[in-house]
């Protein structure tokens, strides 16, 4: 870095005020949804709230307290990343594993995993995917939302690849002192892969919480919703096709800007939560002297 | 090796083939199977129908045992109340159809109104629908076209009590007649007041009387008002225009109906034919004007992505006076003009005025969004047919009694009125057609004389004098109520304009025709984006030439053919 030419400080401040820029744009559209979230309503209607609260006040969250739908989706979030990410992780290190192998090791490997890249690439469509889960008894329950996606293709190539990157060498030492593979797995392969892990884990996470088209299509009733399901229902405008003029005015009367913001607030803080505490396992270099070759 | 390699992928590929037709014909003939097996029972229904009917034709008798039902519902918050120990599959309202029609109502699934429209899609693409549920008047056709839904011709025919078939056909029988395909009955119409969709023009009546300007008599009236809301100040919380348009520009139809223009309606032409009203030279007039208009400042530059919830911060910072929009208006301002238990600003709805010496007409249409259908593997249909009896019967039955376990229809379990709403779970629900005219006719003169004799066979016509009579003693939440049903309300507009004949109908109501589905919504968005354009002067209004051309070509012409042909077999 002591290369300090003119040209090249003039390129850094460039970007780096460029990425400044992007990362603000990010930021800001959650800015203002925090600072309606804690707007009293009348200045919220009259336009006052940019990017800080005008009037503070909590109420919109008390309102969530208030409502039990709201928690009982949150909750079933919940379960299903726990479950879901628990499940994907475990059918991702399983799967990865063996096909990280040569053929000579793993003959028929190449098979296999066209078979699982073949599903990345092709899907039966919406109504036959609808029909199989609805046959397997799945519908209406947790497990509709965890088993269609317990294997994530992107992740277990993402590992696999990263197993594949691990030096040889040391899947043989570890054979040489007697282990098995399940001890290259677990004891070699995994801790030297934790920047892979954290990575594909936040994938799942993020997957998990964040899709609502599943809940909304498979689950039979509001409170076996996902919470990102149940706030499509509340953030999408009404289509006015079901609702008749009664409906209409007394929906008019409901339109509630600031709770409709709290609860988006609070729906996507967990997300950002999970975010700072897998920061620590991205790091570079891990296997670095561990092989001389 | 290489020819090696070859020959093994193309024996890999050949025996994929292979296993993918065995798959695909395995699946074939399981699906016959199934069919087969269902289709003995399918006709069940229709072999013991007559049988049935031959031995009760009282079509109030109670199942006894007890026949259930299935359905599916769409759950919408404000017209639905549960308490703490009631769902949608368990409530007063449920209980009640099974006390007083022996009717066990199940339901399949139950979601958000909002989710309902998609849910709805895929339970019919995949063949797994309940006995009865409501359809969009946009999916019938293709329940209609995959014979899965019962012709209920003969079932409504005994069934239907008198009360259900005069609200049904109170409107003259349009409605009922859009359901009716070859002289079959296919559905039950989610029947509506095609007056509802009457437009006013809202005003704030501060300004007025503040500038000393008349009421608008005349569209000419009206665009000076625009003009002079225009030049005000709103004490620097930015410009105030004279009027907006909704971001959705179809919307509006009031604003055009002055000029005498219907647009995305069907107009009859001078020889008799229908004709598209968006491409006739009325609404030309309508855009230059409304071009020259925006020119002069007086329409909100932003109206095009500026939504409700925008408008409305135009209203609180004093930046707007005019907006046209339908009778429930008020119900959206609310919120908006009533803060800290004062009514901040004062607004009045009126009737369309006109530009020349013809009074404007709105335009409203027999068209309906919903249906009722019964699934053609439905074991027993009357029973829907009962569930919608009753319905009718408390719409219609006169004043509820507190306490009446027949109450419990509107007012669930409490059996009192508790100001909350019950109604919209019951499972098939239908409207009358005139219910809030007649509400504008009696109600404003109802709160003069204290007589309420008038309106006591609807509850929601009691209601919403209470509200009156409560705002009147000072509860400012009722503020939207009285520019609906109160003295010169939008109710009584509803009511002039029925007397004055100014309802200018949609000539066409029969479901979508096939290349209405396929290519309106084009037609549409096209049509939006270049009014939108010459709205706001960036096309000049020659536009509105070649969208007429392109409008044809891109489908409109068999549009209007078959608009026409429908025509022809409906009069």
């Amino acid at each position: 870095m002591d290369k300090m030419t003119p040209g090249y400080r003039f390129f850094s401040i460039l970007n780096y005020g460029l990425l400044l820029l992007i990362s603000i744009g990010c930021v800001l559209p959650l800015l203002h949804i925090f600072a309606l979230s804690f707007s009293s309503a009348s200045a919220v209607t009259s336009g006052e709230v940019t990017f800080w609260p005008v009037k503070w006040t909590a109420a919109a969250y008390r309102n969530i307290i208030d409502r039990p739908e709201y928690l009982t989706a949150f909750w079933v979030s919940v379960k299903r990343v726990a479950l879901g990410v628990g499940l994907n992780m475990a059918l991702t290190v399983l799967i990865a594993y063996p096909l990280s192998k040569e053929p000579r090791q793993f003959r028929g490997r190449t098979l296999y995993a066209w078979y699982f890249v073949f599903t990345m690439l092709f899907s039966g469509g919406l109504i036959p995917w609808y029909m199989v889960i609805k046959e397997t008894g799945l519908m209406d329950s947790l497990w509709a939302l965890v088993i269609p996606s317990a294997v994530p293709i992107f992740n277990v190539l993402v590992l696999l690849n990263f197993f594949r990157g691990l030096p040889k060498e040391l899947e043989e030492s570890a054979k040489i002192d007697g282990g098995g593979h399940f001890i290259v797995l677990f004891r070699i392969f995994l801790p030297l892969s934790l920047p892979a892990l954290a990575t594909i884990t936040l994938f799942a996470v993020v997957n998990h919480w964040n899709s609502w088209f599943d809940g909304l299509i498979l689950m039979n009733r509001v409170e076996h919703y996902p919470l990102q399901s149940f706030l499509q229902t509340v953030i999408i405008k009404q289509d006015p096709t079901y609702l008749t003029a009664k409906e209409l005015e007394l929906q008019a009367l409901m339109n509630d800007r600031t709770s409709r913001a709290a609860q988006v607030f609070v729906a996507a803080l967990p997300v950002l939560l999970v975010y700072p505490f897998l920061q620590r396992f991205f790091i570079k270099g891990i296997v670095l002297g561990s092989v001389k070759e | 090796m290489s020819v090696g390699l070859k020959k093994t992928r193309i024996i890999t590929s050949i025996a994929l083939a292979l296993v993918l037709m065995l798959v695909t014909a395995c699946s074939k003939t399981e699906n016959n199977a199934a069919e087969g097996s269902k289709s003995p029972e399918a006709s069940t229904p229709a072999a013991s129908a007559p049988a049935e009917t031959q031995a009760e034709i009282d079509p109030n008798a109670k199942f006894d045992p007890p026949v259930t039902v299935t359905t599916v519902r769409a759950i919408n918050a404000a017209s639905m109340t549960f308490h703490e120990d009631e769902s949608i599959d368990k409530n007063a309202v449920y209980d009640s159809y099974l006390r007083d029609d022996g009717v066990i109502i199940k339901n399949d699934w139950a979601v958000d109104v909002k989710a309902y429209d998609e849910k709805l899609k895929v339970s019919i693409a995949s063949n797994t629908l309940p006995d009865f549920f409501l359809v969009s008047a946009a999916q019938l056709p293709q329940l209609l076209e995959n014979d899965m839904i019962m012709d209920i011709t003969d079932v409504y025919n005994k069934y239907a009590s008198e009360a259900t078939k005069k609200v049904l056909t109170g409107d003259g029988g349009a409605q009922m007649k859009s359901a009716t395909v070859d002289g079959k009955l296919m559905a039950i119409p989610v029947t509506n007041s095609p007056f509802n969709s009457a437009q006013f023009v809202w005003l704030r009546k501060d300004w007025l009387d503040e500038m000393n300007l008349p009421e608008p008599k005349t569209t000419q009236d009206l665009l000076k008002i625009s003009e002079a809301f225009a030049t005000r100040d709103s004490g620097g919380k930015g410009k105030v225009y004279g009027m907006t348009l909704n971001q959705n520009i179809m919307w509006n139809t009031g604003l055009y109906n002055q000029y005498h223009a219907y647009p995305w309606s069907w107009v009859k032409d001078a020889s008799g034919n229908l004709a598209y009203g968006s491409i006739q030279p009325e609404m030309k007039a309508t855009l230059k004007q409304l071009q020259d208009i925006y020119k002069a400042g007086q329409i909100d530059p932003e109206f095009a992505v500026n939504d409700d919830n925008k408008a409305m911060e135009l209203v609180a910072n004093n930046r707007l006076g005019m907006l046209f929009n339908q009778f429930w208006y008020s119900a959206i301002l609310q919120n908006t003009i009533v803060k800290d238990n004062k009514v901040m600003q004062n607004w009045k709805a009126y009737m369309l005025p006109s530009i020349d010496d013809q009074p404007a007409k709105t335009q409203v249409t027999a068209s309906v969004g919903a249906y009722y259908v019964i699934n053609k593997k439905a074991k027993n249909p009357e029973a829907v047919i009962k569930l919608l009896n009753r319905w009718c019967d408390v719409l219609t039955g006169g004043v509820l009694k507190e306490g009446d376990p027949k109450s419990e229809y509107n007012w669930g379990k409490e059996r009192k009125d508790t100001g909350k709403a019950y109604y919209g779970i019951n499972p098939i629900i239908v409207y009358l057609t005139d219910v809030n005219v007649q509400g504008g006719q009696y109600i404003p003169e109802a709160l003069k004389t204290g007589d309420t004799s008038k309106i006591e066979w609807s509850a929601d016509l009691l209601g919403r004098y209470k509200a009156n009579k409560d705002y009147e003693a000072g509860d400012l939440s009722k503020w939207y109520e009285t520019l609906i049903s109160g003295d010169g309300g939008t109710f009584q507009g509803m009511y002039e304009y029925f007397k004055q004949n100014r309802y200018q109908y949609d000539e066409f109501y029969g479901a979508p025709t096939p290349t209405m589905t396929e290519k309106m919504e084009l037609l549409n968005s096209k049509e939006k984006e270049v009014f939108t354009k010459i709205v706001m002067g960036t096309s000049p209004i020659d536009a509105f030439d070649t969208f007429v051309n392109d409008w044809m070509k891109l489908g409109g012409e068999q549009i209007t053919k078959e608009v026409n042909d429908w025509y022809k077999q409906h009069q």
